[in-house]
């Protein structure tokens, strides 16, 4: 039996690296740092959920080099891409988030909190993922399922990391700067490397998993279309460089719902730009859907790249704005569990920051700051309540008046 | 236990119930598609209930 067991496990496929840090990455995001006692309110069911569904990936690649009629497959491996997806659409539920909960802090107004950052970057990658898996089956000549290769997930893994983490705690380090008073001019350059980094790992790991290649190994740029290639890889990187700099004139958290998913369409569209050049960097010709010969794949890719779409376009928007909020009521929690005095400095510089902010933006951000509070147990409330009427009293007319306007609206609204 | 050694069971168990999970999808691979299909999402449903169970124990009344 051991033996069977060691020849199973094929060491040199790299399904164990891949088994090995998709378990880093679950452990690391459910395990209980700030105990048992308040699990759920700082790790909430949904986001459990989320998590647990991740390797997910590893039933899809299992699925793809099984030995079974290709029918068979088809139908298993659709039913998990639907799982795929749907594992992350209740990730743009409210209830996703947690709140504030003792025991997470890891540095100077810093939580470990990937409930605040997870469901945005899911909802990218998994769009993605089912847009990319689209085209692949839209674009061959005939029907046929993609093939699996354990060290093109692992190369992918890289890119999700980076795409998700490491691009959440930089969101995640600008929020709390700009929440306090600066706004760093590094924030939109270091989100653009991480998205365009994140996004060409990602990419090239999927297209030579879904192709059955090692990358580097043996898969590497062919020759034939790389002028056209380089001009989208370009062009949509600069999309996105673009997109970043616009996104500094949106107010944030009460942006009408309309120029939200016009950010995201256009995050989606560089999004396949940048893949369509990738595919030519690596497949060295032109591709284009094949309906005459491959209708299955065809159907089934536009299913895909729809299903893809919702996640980006459609939910998208909606999973930012509710982390935009629980980042807010964490922070407010935060506030009143620390000392009066730091506290006080704390509320006076995020006040003058919200007195700046045009008036829909600082109705949106008292509203938020008020929430957060109600939401509290009553000493810490009474704690930040008293704080902020101290804060008020000293603050400069103009800004004092700006916060009672802001007030005022907001509790007759 | 410390916080780190918690942790380094955390991960080790994980990895573990993983390679578990993908040697049952290895085995249900040779036996059928439905297998797969249920292990795939039985597996994370059962850990996610353990958690959703687990998680209200000592938890205060509100």
């Amino acid at each position: 039996m051991i033996a069977s067991f060691w020849s199973s496990v094929a060491w040199g496929d790299g399904s164990l690296v891949a088994l090995a840090l998709i378990a880093v990455v679950v452990a690391v995001m459910l395990f209980p740092f700030a105990g048992r006692t308040r699990y759920r309110d700082y790790r909430p069911p949904l986001f459990v959920a989320g998590v647990v569904a991740m390797p997910l990936f590893v039933a899809i690649g299992v699925s793809l080099r099984a030995d079974w009629p290709t029918d068979v497959r088809a139908v298993v491996v659709a039913l998990l891409l639907l799982g795929f997806w749907a594992s992350a659409v209740w990730l743009a539920s409210a209830r996703t988030q947690g709140v504030y909960v003792d025991g997470l802090t890891f540095g100077p107004g810093l939580q470990f909190r990937p409930d605040l950052v997870l469901p945005g970057g899911v909802l990218l990658v998994k769009g993605v993922v089912l847009s990319g898996v689209g085209g692949m089956l839209a674009f061959q000549e005939s029907w046929r399922l993609p093939a699996w290769s354990w060290w093109g997930f692992v190369t992918a893994f890289v890119g999700i990391v980076t795409l998700i983490p490491v691009r959440g705690m930089v969101k995640m380090l600008a929020r709390r700067e700009r929440f306090t008073g600066s706004a760093p001019r590094w924030q939109g350059p270091a989100r653009w490397v991480t998205l365009v980094v994140g996004l060409s790992l990602l990419l090239y790991g999927f297209l030579a998993a879904f192709m059955g290649r090692t990358p580097v190994a043996d898969f590497r740029p062919v020759r034939g279309e790389l002028p056209l290639a380089t001009a989208l890889l370009v062009g949509s990187a600069v999309a996105l460089a673009v997109r970043e700099r616009w996104k500094r004139h949106l107010p944030e958290g009460s942006a009408p719902a309309g120029l939200v998913v016009l950010e995201q369409a256009w995050l989606y569209l560089s999004v396949l730009a940048f893949m369509y050049g990738t595919v030519l960097v690596f497949m060295g010709r032109l591709m284009s859907p094949q309906p005459a010969t491959n209708p299955t794949g065809v159907s089934l890719g536009a299913t895909l790249l729809l299903l893809g779409a919702t996640l980006v376009v459609g939910l998208r928007p909606r999973a930012l704005r509710n982390e935009l909020r629980a980042t807010i009521v964490v922070m407010v929690g935060q506030l009143a569990a620390i000392p009066s005095e730091p506290r006080q400095a704390m509320m006076r510089r995020r006040m003058l920051v919200i007195a700046t902010y045009p008036l829909a933006e600082r109705v949106w951000h008292v509203g938020q700051m008020l929430h957060a509070g109600a939401v509290l147990d009553e000493p810490a409330r009474q704690a930040v309540d008293a704080t902020r009427n101290e804060v008020m009293l000293e603050l400069p007319g103009t800004v004092r008046r700006a916060m009672m306007e802001a007030m005022d609206r907001q509790v007759s609204a | 236990v410390t916080r780190p050694v918690a942790l380094g069971l955390a991960y080790l168990g994980t990895a573990v119930a993983l390679v578990a999970w993908w040697l049952g999808l290895q085995a249900a691979a040779r036996a059928g598609g439905g297998l797969t299909v249920g292990i795939a999402f039985g597996v994370p449903a059962v850990v996610w209930a353990v958690f959703a169970v687990a998680s209200t124990r000592g938890r205060p009344r509100r």
